[in-house]
């Protein structure tokens, strides 16, 4: 029995999702993947930086890019206000902030609830959205934050 | 600031300061740097070397100098092998890691950086720019007249008389960020930056504000290691988040225009 149960559970892990709003939308990434959620502070822009880099912080002595993730979602850009954070994640091996217009909340999944997206559009915009999940009717996008980038553009981020 | 804390003296250093794990830890990096910095001059010296008796045939006496050289570094080199021997094997890759991105950067320093780096600050459409001052020729306020010349690119703004010698005036702004610039180059040169900065025989960059003169040290910047885009921005004021400006790569870009 005991490892019946051992086994349902290996075989559907429970992960645990940091949820954030961008336009009426919900979405999660993995939470071993971020660092520290952050207040909107003084972004630095960068010349002739891709234009879904926002710019740099300085996060206690170490510089930061800074993703536009509604550029990088395609979605319109909006103005920061008190609602705004900027998680800071790790991914690829490089450090990077993303700007959310909030941090929803902690929830936790089991594998299996993450059904696959329907893919629709161009394989470019879907690449880095894992699949939906169903919350209180409501469906949470799930990000795979390592396909956000490509390889190319991941190894850019440390060098603006 | 980290290697200026390795020379410490023990006279110089309080108990309070360093902990003799502290000691243990500085002794082992200068080990590592030393061995690697070592390993990688041999590198180099073989390397000219093997030019020189290519290319030079007169130079043999100076090869033979050369492979005098590394028998005396046999001791201490040999020392600070086995004291990197004695750490844990976390503690060598973690040094290992540190001290090749050390070297790595120490690489791609451009020619022109020193210990301390003068660097002039200024304002270019909202985004700050630290200029070396070694790579200036000239600054000054833009109050003259500009002639535009026909069929040049939307930076070129036009050329001005400046110390009895035509410049040209670059629009900076739409040199590095051309995204960033919606106007067209006649409304950029009536309503034109403040002040130019000369770098080369007849180049200006144009700039909205001189902000203030700072002279920075090397940790103070996060560098570039590989700068296949954007081959001027050498690095980052890690304080200030303003631009380090390599005025010679920019040069170079505007003449393969």
């Amino acid at each position: 029995m005991t490892t019946e149960v051992d086994e349902t559970v290996n075989n559907d892990p429970e992960i645990q999702l940091v949820t954030f709003r961008l336009k009426d939308e919900t979405y999660g990434i993995n939470v071993m993947q971020v660092q520290e959620v952050l207040r909107v502070a003084e972004i630095a822009p960068v010349p002739g930086a891709p234009h879904y880099v926002l710019g740099i912080i300085n996060l206690r002595g170490n510089v930061v890019t800074v993703i536009d993730t509604r550029v990088r979602f395609g979605l319109p850009s909006a103005e920061i206000d008190d609602l705004s954070r900027i998680i800071v994640i790790e991914s690829e091996a490089q450090v990077v902030g993303i700007l959310v217009d909030s941090v929803a909340e902690v929830v936790d999944l089991n594998a299996s609830e993450i059904d696959s997206a329907p893919n629709v559009g161009n394989e470019e915009s879907s690449r880095y959205i894992q699949g939906v999940a169903s919350r209180d009717s409501n469906l949470l996008i799930v990000v795979d934050l390592n396909k956000l980038l490509s390889d190319e553009e991941w190894a850019e981020m440390s060098m603006f | 600031m980290r290697r200026q804390a390795e020379k410490k003296t023990p006279k110089e250093a309080t108990p309070q300061e360093i902990t003799p794990q502290e000691t243990i830890l500085v002794e082992s990096e200068e080990a590592v740097f030393d061995l690697l910095e070592s390993l990688l001059q041999e590198v180099d010296e073989k390397r000219s070397a093997r030019v020189v008796t290519d290319v030079e045939p007169e130079a043999v006496q100076l090869e033979t100098e050369i492979q005098v050289q590394p028998e005396l570094r046999t001791e201490p080199q040999t020392d600070n092998v086995k004291i990197f021997e004695q750490l844990p094997l976390d503690m060598q890759e973690r040094l290992v890691a540190q001290a090749t991105a050390e070297l790595k950067i120490k690489n791609s320093l451009p020619e022109w950086v020193e210990h301390t780096i003068p660097c002039l600050l200024v304002d270019v459409e909202g985004i700050e720019l630290a200029i070396p001052l070694i790579l200036l020729n000239g600054i000054s306020a833009w109050d003259q007249e500009t002639t535009p010349i026909p069929t040049q690119p939307d930076w070129h703004l036009g050329v001005i008389e400046y110390r009895r010698e035509n410049v040209v005036i670059v629009d900076t702004a739409r040199l590095i960020m051309p995204e960033k610039i919606t106007q067209t180059a006649d409304e950029r040169r009536k309503n034109h930056a403040s002040h130019f900065l000369r770098v080369g025989e007849n180049l200006a960059l144009s700039c909205n504000a001189i902000i203030e003169t700072v002279s920075l040290k090397q940790d103070e910047v996060r560098w570039r290691i590989t700068r296949k885009a954007r081959p001027w921005a050498v690095g980052i004021l890690i304080e200030r988040l303003s631009v380090l400006l390599d005025a010679e790569e920019l040069l170079k870009e505007i003449n393969s225009k």
